[in-house]
C-alpha cells in the first residue's frame, strides 16, 4: 500500500469514526499540521455526506433528466427549423428555375430556333395569318373562350415584364435609325402601323411581332426599302411587342397596344 | 403546458416531479437568465445559477417548512439573485487576491458567512458533475454503499472475489471521485480558504 493510499484509508476511517488509539492521535496531529490533509479530509467528509443524501441525489438526477430532455427537444426543434428552411429554399430555387426556363422559352432572342414562324406576307395575306393565330394570351383562342370578356381584356393587356423593361432601351446596332413608329404606340383595331427607318450601313433588316406572353406571332425578314406598312385589321385587342433587327442584332424593341379608343 | 400553483410546485419539488421541474425550466429560467446576463454573466452562468437555485429551493422545502410571504417566483428569483451576487463576489475576491490560498485570514472577508451556502451549492454541483462521470461499476458500488448494502452482498452482486475486495473497490471509487473533484479548478474557487 502506497503512502497516498494509506492516507486515503486513514481519512476514510477517520470520517467513518473507526480510527482509534494511537492511529487517531497521529492522524489528528497530521490534520493540525498539514492543510492539504485537512482539505482532503473535509472533502471526503462532504462527499460521503453528499452520497448519503439519497433524496438530494434523486432530485439532482430528476433535474438532469429534465434538462437533457429539453436540450434534446430544442436540438430537434433546431433541426426541424433547418429542414423546413432547406425545403423552402429548394422549392424556391426550383420555382425560380422553372420560371426562368418558361420565360426563356417564351422569349427566344435568337431568330428561328427551329420553330415554324410565318414569314413576310403581302398585306392581304397578313389578315389570314393573324385571324388563325391562337395563343393562350391572345384573345379569341380556345383557352380564352371560357374566360369572361373583361378578364380576357385584362389578360391580353398585361405587360410582359421582361420585354416591358426593354421597350425603347435596346439600341445595339448603329446600322440604322428608326424614324417611325414611336416605341410605345396605342392604336385602334384595324389601324395601319408604318415602320420607317434610315439606313447608315448595308444590313439585312427584319421585324418580329410578339404577343404579351412573348410568343412570336410573325416575322418579316430581308426587308427592302426604307419603310413597311403593317396592317392590324385582324389583330385582336391586346398588347403586342415588336423587335427590329439588323443582321440579327436588336436595334430596338417597342410595343403596340391595340384597343378601342374614343375618337 | 400545465400551470402549477405555488403549493403544487413546492410539493412537486419535494417529490422530484419531472413535470414541475420542467415547468420551472420553462417559466422561471428566463427570469434568471435575463437577470444574470444583465449582471455580467453568461448563459452558462445563468443555467448554473438556475440549477443551484433549484437545489437551494429543494433543500429549503425539504429541510424546513417554507412559509412564503411573496409569490414563489419572486422568492426563487431572489434566491438566484443572491447566489449570483455571492458568486460574483467570490470570483472578484479571487481575482483581486490570487494569493488567498497561501495566506489569508477571516478578517479580510466581509460577508463570509453568507458565502457558505453559495459555496456549498457550487460544490454540490461539482460533486454531481463528477459523480456522473464515474465508471458505471463505481457508480453502482457507491449507490450500494449509499443504500448501506453490506460489503458481502456488494461482492456477491458485482461478482467480486470477496468482501475485502469490495471494500477496496469502494475505497478506490471514492478516491477516484475525490481526485477528479480536486483537479477541477472550480473546486479551488469554491473551497473554504479559511480552513
Amino acid at each position: 500500500m502506497t503512502s497516498d493510499e494509506h492516507l486515503h484509508e486513514l481519512i476514510s476511517r477517520y470520517n467513518e469514526g473507526t480510527l482509534e488509539g494511537d492511529e487517531l492521535e497521529r492522524f489528528l496531529e497530521l490534520l493540525r499540521s498539514d492543510p492539504d490533509v485537512r482539505l482532503e479530509t473535509e472533502l471526503n467528509k462532504e462527499l460521503i455526506e453528499f452520497l448519503n443524501d439519497r433524496d438530494l441525489l434523486a432530485f439532482l438526477k430528476a433535474v438532469d433528466e429534465v434538462r437533457l430532455k429539453r436540450e434534446r427537444n430544442s436540438r430537434l426543434n433546431y433541426l426541424l427549423i433547418a429542414a423546413v428552411m432547406i425545403i423552402f429554399v429548394a422549392v424556391g430555387c426550383f420555382w425560380i428555375y422553372q420560371y426562368s426556363m418558361n420565360r426563356f422559352n417564351r422569349f427566344p432572342m435568337a431568330i428561328n430556333q427551329g420553330r415554324e414562324t410565318p414569314r413576310y406576307l403581302e398585306d392581304d395575306q397578313q389578315e389570314s395569318v393573324f385571324s388563325n393565330w391562337t395563343s393562350p394570351g391572345y384573345p379569341g383562342s380556345k383557352w380564352q373562350k371560357e374566360v369572361v370578356s373583361s378578364e380576357i381584356l385584362s389578360i391580353a393587356l398585361t405587360p410582359l415584364p421582361y420585354l416591358e423593361g426593354l421597350v425603347g432601351e435596346a439600341m445595339r446596332s448603329t446600322k440604322l435609325s428608326l424614324l417611325e413608329p414611336p416605341f410605345s404606340l396605342r392604336i385602334n383595331p384595324g389601324d395601319t402601323v408604318t415602320f420607317r427607318w434610315l439606313r447608315t450601313e448595308t444590313a439585312t433588316l427584319s421585324i418580329e411581332i410578339m404577343d404579351n406572353l412573348g410568343n412570336r406571332l410573325w416575322i418579316v425578314e430581308k426587308l427592302t426599302g426604307d419603310k413597311m406598312n403593317l396592317k392590324t385589321s385582324q389583330w385582336k385587342t391586346g398588347l403586342y411587342y415588336w423587335k427590329l433587327l439588323a443582321d440579327d442584332d436588336i436595334v430596338c424593341i417597342g410595343k403596340i397596344t391595340v384597343i378601342e379608343q374614343k375618337r | 403546458m400545465a400551470l402549477y400553483s405555488d403549493s403544487k410546485i413546492i410539493d412537486g419539488i419535494r417529490e422530484s416531479n419531472h413535470g414541475v421541474i420542467n415547468f420551472l425550466y420553462k417559466d422561471y429560467r428566463p427570469l434568471v437568465r435575463a437577470f444574470v446576463r444583465k449582471n455580467s454573466g453568461t448563459i452558462q452562468d445563468a443555467d448554473d445559477v438556475f440549477q443551484d437555485g433549484l437545489e437551494a429551493l429543494y433543500l429549503r422545502c425539504r429541510d424546513q417548512e417554507l412559509i412564503l410571504t411573496c409569490a414563489l417566483r419572486s422568492y426563487f428569483y431572489s434566491v438566484c439573485r443572491n447566489i449570483w451576487f455571492q458568486r460574483l463576489e467570490r470570483k472578484q475576491r479571487l481575482t483581486y487576491y490570487p494569493d488567498l490560498m497561501v495566506n489569508d485570514s477571516s478578517e479580510k472577508y466581509h460577508g463570509r458567512d453568507s458565502l457558505t451556502k453559495e459555496q456549498k451549492l457550487a460544490r454540490h454541483a461539482l460533486f454531481w458533475k463528477y459523480f456522473k462521470t464515474l465508471p458505471e461499476n463505481c457508480q453502482q458500488i457507491l449507490s450500494m454503499y449509499i443504500d448501506k448494502v453490506p460489503c458481502k452482498k456488494v461482492a456477491e452482486k458485482l461478482g467480486f472475489t470477496g468482501e475485502n475486495y469490495a471494500k477496496v473497490r469502494k475505497s478506490m471509487c471514492v478516491k477516484l471521485f475525490q481526485k477528479r473533484i480536486m483537479k477541477d479548478p472550480e473546486y479551488l474557487n469554491c473551497i473554504d480558504h479559511d480552513q
